[in-house]
């Protein structure tokens, strides 16, 4: 009886103890990349930085921001954007380690392109979305990122010598077939 | 103290009842999707369903229908069983048999129209993981695929048949899947 109730002890506590998101909790995303490459007529290079962050104002609720910078070259001629953008997102508990959410998010942006005159193409973005997901801890401090679909609208705005030229994009998806995956570490709340 | 071991019960049959498939449950999965932009739009649904006639063993439809403004329409129907083995708890390997069937037709970049049929058979392992009792993400490990297709454009038949075998591990692609417990 001692033992078998150490057991049940035991099992309680590692089912417990573990991956609870609570108030005050930091999360931190997102995604870096590099790359350059090099032929005798052709040359390329790219840097993007995707840094989020998100705090816990309650323990189901999420504010957060995500930045998004990308440079590049090609060819002699230099492109940048950058992209701001707020978040929240609204979690429900489905089990032990998994939560269903909804990111509902909007973000500006501006890029610009330079041509080979010499002049550069700028372009305006907006963005709104809203986004279901899924977070599963693998571990108290390290989560499991699935995005299941979007619901989005984006504009942008093309400077063109002849004029403003305005694209819009709309669009309504929920895909369990083809999910990508990221990962999200916590700081955790000391309380 | 019995309230206690009551609730300690309790917990221990959550944890040790969990993620199991039983007889009777069924899988749910797919997509849909409707996107525009300036004037222009398209609409997908492939919704996917098994129901399993063991605990290891399920049978499934895949169905789906693709479609635009400019008179392109698809539709593929696909009949499939899954034959489970269980690796660990809430982690299944799996081996998928599957036939599927598109037909179609698109109106885009020809007057007189082109029309699509595709026969596939194929057989593709891939593995499952419950993150819950109820959702599950899956990964597929490759497939070994026969395929005919016969591409009538302008009046003008013609037919290709393929054999390809993947594995690919690089570029697995992961599903979620939906159980309804019986």
């Amino acid at each position: 009886m001692k033992k078998s109730l150490i057991i049940m002890a035991f099992m309680l506590f590692s089912t417990f103890g573990f991956a609870q998101i609570t108030k005050g909790d930091i999360q931190l995303g997102g995604s870096e990349a590099f790359f350059n490459t090099e032929f005798p007529d052709f040359d390329r290079a790219n840097l993007s930085l995707r840094p989020s962050a998100g705090i816990f104002v309650s323990d189901l609720t999420s504010v957060g921001i995500k930045l998004q910078y990308s440079i590049s070259e090609s060819n002699g001629l230099n492109s940048y954007s950058f992209d701001f953008g707020l978040n929240s997102r609204f979690h429900k508990m489905v089990s032990e380690n998994l939560y269903l959410f909804v990111e509902p998010s909007v973000s500006i942006g501006r890029s610009s392109d330079e041509n080979i005159t010499g002049s550069d193409t700028k372009t305006n973005n907006f963005a709104i979305q809203v986004a279901p997901g899924m977070s599963y801890f693998i571990s108290p401090k390290i989560a499991l990122e699935m995005s299941l679909g979007s619901l989005f609208y984006t504009t942008s705005k093309r400077d063109q010598p002849s004029g403003e030229i305005t694209t819009n994009n709309y669009g309504l998806s929920l895909n369990l077939s083809t999910v990508s995956l990221g990962f999200s570490y916590f700081i955790k709340n000391k309380r | 103290m019995k309230k206690s071991l009551l609730i300690i019960a309790l917990m221990l049959f959550s944890t040790l009842g969990f993620a199991q498939i039983t007889k009777g449950d069924i899988q749910l999965g797919g997509s849909v999707g409707f996107s525009g932009a300036n004037g222009s739009s398209s609409f997908r649904l492939a919704p996917q369903a098994g129901l399993f006639v063991t605990d290891l063993a399920s049978v499934g439809l895949a169905i789906s229908y693709n479609g635009n403004m400019s008179n392109s329409n698809f539709f593929r129907f696909g009949v499939f069983s899954r034959f489970h083995k269980k690796v660990v708890d809430n982690f299944y390997f799996y081996v998928q048999p599957s036939i599927n069937y598109l037909t179609g037709s698109s109106e885009s970049g020809n007057p007189l129209g082109s029309k699509l049929r595709i026969l596939d058979i194929g057989i593709a392992p891939g593995v499952t993981y419950f993150l819950s009792p109820k959702f599950a993400l899956g990964l597929n490990l490759g497939s070994l695929n026969y395929n005919s297709t016969t591409n009538e454009s302008g009046g003008l038949e013609t037919n290709r048949e393929e054999f390809t075998l993947l594995m690919n591990l690089n570029s697995a692609s992961f599903n979620i899947s939906y159980f309804i417990k019986k």
